[in-house]
């Protein structure tokens, strides 16, 4: 057929000349999207027209990393693709507000900011009066241009400041159970190099879209990609296979595969005796490791932390400084006599030994079948291929948020440890990480200006390091004398530096005292009911034994009498949410102050709202992480919409105010309760190193040459050459324990792969062992029976119901963020919904998007019904990240979820079982909820 | 007809003036489906019922050097937020001998003055358009050209469209030709009804 | 038959062989996350009587899809003859919606009310673009789905073009690129009726059509469409299906992986996709059925017709090939090791351009004659 139509070339019309101007613009600019997404780092070109921000594009400007890797470009997601369209657009926040009427009831005034920073000095300096600076509270963001300025604003006046891993609960609290750390994070581009790829609990068409198609290219390379989750997510369709493990069973099928990999001997023994402790010996009178004051008695040389190997015949000392054992190979299976220091006699066997054990008696693939539902010949592929192949476990933060999701992750690694799959290029498991830019964390305590600032600051950290390894000359790595420093500076606030001034916690006592946590956490059927005692029980000896002195508040009776929330939005996130915090916390607070760029559900249940910049309207950073392993920058574009305001700014005019205001009130100092004083006069000079770094640009600027001090980024990196290139790739790990938790060099013209040196130079992990630790003898765990990872059913916490809902992050929104975006609302239904099984819904008479009540013993929630064939019968699934308001009657998900944290979190005094920032502490759980769902209003 | 000079301008369709002037009755018919400009729209509803309005009561008046058009006609449809309903007189060029059924052609093109409803969204786009037209739908707007206009009111399932133009266009031939399409019905472009004879003015 | 623009106003000079851009899109990459539809939303349809428009959409398959049931509207050329299609109205397509923004967050309403699209009482709330979102079908364990992402294609035979009565229609010599002067659109909309694909949508404010213009500005450029170029999936080839040293022509003419969608539409599309594969079904004791694919083939083929089979198996094969350590050219194609790869000659960062609106204007007068 002969088609003739065309017409002259390029005489488009009138139409062509309104697309041809629609695409122009007068300036171009740099700018990523800093807040919590994470991983992120997609450096987007902003387009400006008239002073206004129009578009972005991802700038796809990276050069290849490693030769026969793919490049990283272009990078970027759907919510990227239109962050510009919330700039100007519904939720968008103009102007200063006040609450008129009742909270929450959506009546406001628009105020002056004069009028607004005076109401928030004037909110502070009663607070203070009544309960001294640390009632005053800050939950927040990860977002550097929030933090940071809101972190050193708390530093300034004493505020309290809440250790905010938990609240966005993110901690992978079986990998640092397992490996000292939580945060070993490859490359992305490492992903290419591997063999065999295990999605569990991760949704990464979701929640990594700028990075899946490493997989998806590692595929075409020959791996074989293994998703494994009760629904189809949509990860599944470039599987292999499908494997529907059924929610929260995930452990039993891990110790399945264990269980295959040990009895068919295909386990990787040198690997298995250098970096795990499964070649440690444990006494079986006790069941606890073989120690050296076991073996020596209680004297002076004799640690307690001196574990033991069984080697020709006789134990041997498990070295804590290195772990490489040059072809010597000692026992991993078998029991043998030991004779303690008083003449008894006791049997000991490797944790091999037990583990060969524990899974032959509980977890043979066959066994599992029951708990998982999967057949046992695909646990005994899969087990096999792991063994064989380089196996890399794609780990979202979805197994932490399950009240037993240690002992699934702690499974995992054990996969991993039998199977040799860590510290080489396309394996290991993974978390989050943050680091690099250690200007960052120097920026929220920095008092002097330049390098002299910084020198004061790495100088102390390098000090305080000697002097620990003066004593221990096991401290062999940086990594492991920055952990002790850590753990150290733990005990005296969050910042570590000039301790009484700061106050900082984690936040479960927060919750457990000030938000009517206790009463639900202490109801024994929607926990552990395994457990020979309750949790009061565990509680009461956790601080009785000090494992959280000085952090176990505020307790009732220093009550918070202000919330100042600062790009966060602690009401949608919180497990139980309103129903939850509302009369218990909300109701207790005098001013809650919310500074956002949006108004969300925090926002709309708060007293004052301070409009802030958009992350393209003021300069600032994303997270950096190892993911991507750059620096990225995002600019002041334009300037900010209405009346809005750069954080560092907004924090500037309230310590300005404050200063006034307490002038005008006649305070001219205040002590916290550690006695430290403050003078409010002299608060701005401090907050800027006296004006030093008061420009937004100064800020960043500094932010960065400490970077470069500290050995992270390359010489002459600053503001201006970030500016030209958007992005830099860092050189070094700097001084931060949760970069140094990497352990590998970085080349630059390789992917990384964490862990490389525990494997190749057999640096020791943090952990109590120094190895990656699958047998916690710490007393909790072996009274738990958990001391060897195992499967624990999910427990009902809300009630005996039929159905389980799960959750995670949804694909069109970093958590709230862009969820009232009006463009991607469109690319969904627009409103909640929960994702139902045919089967359910059948059952229920529910047809697809009716609304439905999904309901439990704490309360219920209204959502649409999505009807998916890929559900699994028995599930639902709310992926999370819909704000209150969204919800009928501002009742969300979140509002049927207990929060229950398990007992064993609040143990300590054991090696990495010990507080530090970000790390171990208890996280509230969310996944598996016990629920049931009806036809609204039937 | 008559072309009826008036007093004022009548282009409000319920302006007394229109009392004055008589009115005719036209028979209108389906725009031949063989007429149809192009293979897909021939294909495609030659099984397709169009044409929907079968007459429209026709007045004539001239005022000020512009001539007015009035059409009456039954429509009790629904709406549809589709299409809208439309019409238009149309003109050919003095000489020409084809039927006006085709509303022009290639050969002999016609001067089309065309209203159409608009939806409230469309409240930024008049509702008259001057057009050439050498076929049905074959329509291309006359560039720069501001001189038509009309009003139009819908009441008890009738629609009274007055549409006007510059009296030079009516000139030459002194005959005209009407189209009308049923929104309802998704008439538009060569689907809708036409007179099949010329009316002399 | 010939079938020609009878109506056409502007006839190109046709000596030299019209060009054509085409695409191929990797279905085994697309993670459905609409970085596309959103990159040319916010780039081409963000102004009034566009808020429904979504010229590159991504949908769930099998599904519905956008407008709702487009496959069955009917359209494009069967027997050689321009077939009768269905002109896909506001509702089917849905969206666009507003949000009562105001209301929920200053209009004192407390929790009474809370944040949802208006219902206009147009129906345009009860579907949108991606409605049907991971729903999929099949039967659990064995249910499935996988993403399709569509936009026009650009056909050699674009039978939109043959409805066009008023000639405003055409395909760009030089390119193919099939675009609509919109100063003679009448908004007849024969265009959406003819086109089987259901990809040109109707902008109520402005009665006229709109479809995908393939970025055609950016062309001019030699900067890649925007879906393309923004797809952080790195599965979208863009480029001169003839280049027999490009990847196009040897995905689609000498490997024959890529397939165009619903061939048997007869409009000759030059979009092209690498067909699906899917993880392995199971039995009813949960064992691995490596006999059955999860995706029916016959849905498959329904979709890019009975090619499909050798497509994915050749796809299939090399993948078994790379997993017992062959190498193999068509999937290091797929690969994309330097991103640049996927767009042939439109490598051009925008990012360095300077199109300011003035320079645009200047550039429009002397180049065009609107
Ligand atoms: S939101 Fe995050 S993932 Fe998406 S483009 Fe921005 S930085 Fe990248
Ligand atoms: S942007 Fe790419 S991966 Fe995402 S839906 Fe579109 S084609 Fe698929």
């Amino acid at each position: 057929m002969v088609i003739e139509y065309d017409q002259e070339s390029k005489v488009t019309g009138t139409g062509a000349a309104n697309y041809e101007s629609r695409w122009s613009w007068d300036k171009v600019g740099w700018g990523t999207h800093c807040v919590d997404c994470y991983p992120g780092n997609c450096p987007f070109r902003v387009y400006v027209k008239d002073g206004k921000i129009i578009r972005e594009e991802p700038a796809a400007t990276f050069a290849t990393v490693e030769e026969g890797v793919p490049d990283f470009n272009p990078m970027g997601c759907n919510k990227g693709a239109c962050w510009s369209q919330q700039l100007y657009d519904g939720d968008r926040l103009l102007h200063p507000l006040k609450r008129k009427g009742p909270r929450g009831g959506g009546e406001w005034e628009q105020i002056s900011w004069d009028e607004a920073l005076t109401l928030v000095a004037d909110g502070m300096l009663d607070a203070i009066e009544k309960g001294g600076p640390e009632s005053v509270v800050r939950e927040g963001t990860p977002e550097v241009a929030a933090v940071i300025p809101t972190d050193r604003f708390f530093n300034m006046f004493g505020g309290r400041m809440l250790d905010l891993h938990p609240s966005f609960n993110d901690f992978s609290i079986g990998l640092h159970e397992t490996f000292g750390k939580w945060n070993p994070v490859s490359s992305a581009d490492d992903w290419f190099h591997s063999e065999l790829i295990l999605i569990w609990h991760m949704n990464p068409a979701f929640t990594r879209i700028p990075f899946y198609h490493f997989m998806l290219e590692a595929r075409y390379k020959g791996a074989e990609v293994i998703s494994i989750s009760p629904d189809l997510n949509a990860s599944h369709m470039h599987s292999d296979y499908h494997v529907p493990v059924k929610t929260g069973a995930d452990a039993a099928f891990a110790l399945a595969m264990v269980q295959v990999i040990i009895e068919e001997g295909i386990e990787d023994k040198t690997f298995v005796r250098e970096q795990t402790d499964l070649p440690c010996l444990v006494r079986l009178d006790t069941q606890r490791f073989l120690r050296q004051i076991d073996l020596e008695g209680n004297v002076y040389s004799a640690k307690e932390d001196q574990l033991y190997h069984w080697y020709n015949g006789e134990p041997i000392k498990a070295d804590k400084g290195n772990l490489l054992l040059n072809g010597k190979e000692v026992e991993l299976y078998g029991e043998f006599e030991v004779t303690l220091h008083d003449g008894t006699k006791v049997m000991v066997a490797p944790v091999m030994e037990l583990l060969k054990r524990h899974v032959n008696e509980k977890y043979t693939p066959e066994m599992q079948e029951e708990i998982t539902s999967i057949n046992p010949e695909v646990v005994r592929m899969i087990a096999r291929k792991a063994a064989a192949k380089k196996t890399d476990i794609m780990l979202g933060w979805n197994s932490c948020k399950y009240y037993h999701g240690d002992l699934i992750e702690r499974a995992m690694c054990l996969l991993l440890g039998v199977t040799g799959n860590w510290g080489k290029a396309g394996t290991g498991i993974r978390s989050w990480m943050i680091g690099m830019a250690d200007g960052m964390f120097s920026m929220m305590v920095k008092t002097v200006p330049g390098v002299e600032g910084a020198e004061q600051l790495f100088g102390a950290q390098e000090m305080a390091i000697e002097a620990l390894r003066a004593n221990d000359p096991t401290l062999t790595t940086d990594e492991l004398a920055v952990r002790e420093v850590a753990r150290l500076l733990a005990q005296l606030g969050p910042m570590g530096a000039d301790a009484p001034r700061l106050t900082g916690s984690p936040p479960a006592f927060w919750w457990y005292w000030q938000g009517g946590y206790k009463e639900r956490w202490e109801k024994f059927e929607w926990g552990d009911t395994s457990l020979p005692r309750k949790f009061e029980e565990y509680f009461d000896e956790a601080l009785e034994k000090g494992w959280w002195k000085g952090l176990d508040g505020p307790r009732p009776e220093n009550p918070p009498h202000m919330l100042i929330e600062c790009g966060g939005n602690m009401l949608r996130r919180t497990r139980g949410g309103f129903t939850q915090l509302g009369s218990n916390l909300w109701d207790k607070l005098d001013t809650i102050v919310s500074i956002d760029f949006r108004l969300n559900f925090t926002g709309l249940n708060s007293d004052i709202v301070l409009p802030a910049a958009q992350h393209y309207e003021k300069v600032n950073f994303h997270i950096p992480t190892s993911h991507v392993m750059n620096l990225t920058l995002s600019d002041k574009n334009a300037e900010p919409a209405g009346e809005a305001k750069a954080e560092w700014e907004i924090y500037q005019l309230i310590l300005k105010k404050l200063a006034e205001r307490a002038k005008e009130r006649g305070v001219i100092e205040y002590q916290n309760r550690h006695g430290a004083t403050f003078r409010p006069e002299t608060m701005w000079d401090d907050y800027t190193i006296n004006g030093y770094i008061a420009e937004e640009d100064k800020w960043a600027d500094e932010i960065i040459r400490d970077s470069v001090y500290s050995g992270t980024l390359p010489e002459k990196t600053d503001l201006s050459s970030l500016r030209k290139d958007g992005y830099k790739r860092f050189i070094g790990w700097g001084s931060s324990p949760f970069a140094l938790a990497q352990a590998s060099p970085i080349f630059p013209d390789k992917t990384h792969t964490p862990f490389r040196d525990h494997v190749e130079r057999g640096a020791p992990f943090p952990t109590y062992s120094r190895r990656a630790q699958f047998y916690i003898d710490h007393p909790w765990w072996i009274e738990a029976n958990e001391h060897l990872p195992v499967h624990k059913p999910n427990p009902l916490a809300g009630g005996d119901h039929p159905l389980r809902m799960t959750s995670g992050h949804n694909r069109w929104s970093i958590h709230s963020m862009n969820q009232a975006n009006k463009v991607i609302l469109q690319t969904h239904r627009g409103e909640p919904l929960v994702e139902i099984s045919v089967n359910d819904a059948d059952e229920r008479g529910v047809s697809d998007d009716e609304l439905i009540t999904i309901f439990n013993d704490i309360t219920s929630f209204t959502a649409r019904a999505k009807v998916s064939p890929g559900v699994m019968p028995g599930q639902i699934i709310s992926y999370n990240g819909w704000d209150g308001h969204q919800y009928e009657n501002w009742e969300g998900a979140n509002e049927i979820e207990a929060g229950m944290v398990k007992w064993i979190a609040f143990a300590g005094g054991y090696g990495h079982i010990n507080y530090s920032l970000a790390e171990w502490q208890p996280i509230p759980t969310d996944r598996g909820v016990p629920c049931n769902f009806k036809k609204t209003g039937k | 007809m008559e072309l009826k000079t008036v007093g004022e301008s009548p282009l409000n369709p319920s302006s007394s003036v229109w009392s004055e002037v008589s009115k005719e009755v036209i028979k209108l018919k389906p725009v031949p489906v063989d007429a149809q400009p192009n293979q897909y729209i021939r294909n495609a509803y030659k099984d397709t019922p169009y044409g929907n309005v079968g007459e429209v009561s026709l007045s004539v008046a001239e005022h000020d050097n512009q001539v007015f058009v009035r059409l009456e006609w039954d429509d009790s449809n629904e709406p549809n937020i589709e299409f809208q309903d439309a019409a238009g007189v149309f003109f050919p060029e003095s000489g020409s001998s084809e039927s006006p059924e085709t509303i022009g052609t290639k050969s002999n093109p016609v001067r089309l003055w065309m209203w159409k409803n608009r939806t409230e969204l469309q409240s930024g786009l008049s509702n008259s358009t001057d057009l050439i037209s050498s076929g049905p739908g074959v329509f291309h707007p006359v560039e720069g050209s501001q001189s038509v206009n009309a009003e139009a009111s819908l009441s008890n399932g009738k629609w009274s469209v007055v549409i006007s133009g510059g009296k030079n266009i009516v000139e030459g031939s002194r005959k005209l030709g009407i189209v009308v399409w049923d929104g309802s019905n998704n008439e538009r472009a060569g689907i809708g009804a036409v007179s099949s004879n010329w009316i002399e003015i | 038959m010939t079938i020609t623009n009878e109506t056409a106003t502007n006839e190109a000079d046709k000596s030299s062989k019209r060009g054509q851009v085409a695409m191929v899109f990797d279905l085994n990459k697309c993670m459905g996350c609409q970085t596309c539809s959103i990159a040319c939303k916010v780039l081409w349809t963000q102004e009034q009587g566009e808020e429904h428009q979504w010229w590159m959409t991504c949908n769930t398959q099998p599904g519905k899809g956008t407008p709702k049931d487009w496959e069955q509207m009917g359209g494009g050329i069967i027997d050689g003859q321009p077939a009768k299609g269905h002109q896909p109205t506001r509702a089917e397509f849905g969206g666009g919606w507003d949000f009562n923004y105001e209301e929920v967050f200053y209009g004192g309403k407390g929790r009474s009310t809370h944040l949802h699209p208006i219902d206009k009482g147009d129906k345009t709330t009860e579907w949108g673009m991606n409605w049907d979102e991971d729903q999929g079908a099949g039967e659990y364990p064995n249910s499935y789905y996988f993403y399709l992402p569509r936009l026009c294609n650009h056909c050699t035979n674009p039978v939109c073009v043959t409805a066009c009565p008023s000639g405003a229609m055409y395909k760009r010599h030089e390119d193919g690129v099939v675009l609509r002067d919109e100063s003679k659109c009448q908004g007849a909309r024969f265009c959406m009726e003819a086109c089987p694909y259901k990809k040109i949508y109707f902008n109520y404010v402005r009665d006229v059509a709109q479809h995908c213009i393939m970025c055609f500005p950016r062309l001019e450029e030699n900067v890649a469409p925007a879906c393309a170029r923004q797809c952080p999936g790195r599965l979208v080839f863009v480029g001169d299906p003839e280049d027999k040293s490009g990847p196009i022509y040897k995905l689609v003419n000498e490997w024959k992986v890529a397939l165009p969608l619903h061939p048997e539409f007869g409009t000759e599309p030059n979009i092209f996709y690498i067909p699906p594969m899917s993880p392995y079904s199971l039995k009813e004791d949960m064992s691995i059925d490596y006999e059955t694919p999860r995706i029916p083939p016959e849905y498959l083929e329904y979709l890019f017709g009975p090619q499909v089979h050798s497509a994915l198996g050749k796809i299939q094969s090399e993948l078994k090939g790379v997993r017992e350590g062959n190498s193999s050219e068509i999937l290091d194609t797929l690969i994309v090791y330097n991103w640049l790869d996927l767009f042939g000659k439109y490598t051009v960062d925008p990012g360095t351009l300077d199109r300011s609106p003035e320079k645009v204007a200047v550039t429009l007068g002397a180049t065009r004659k609107n």
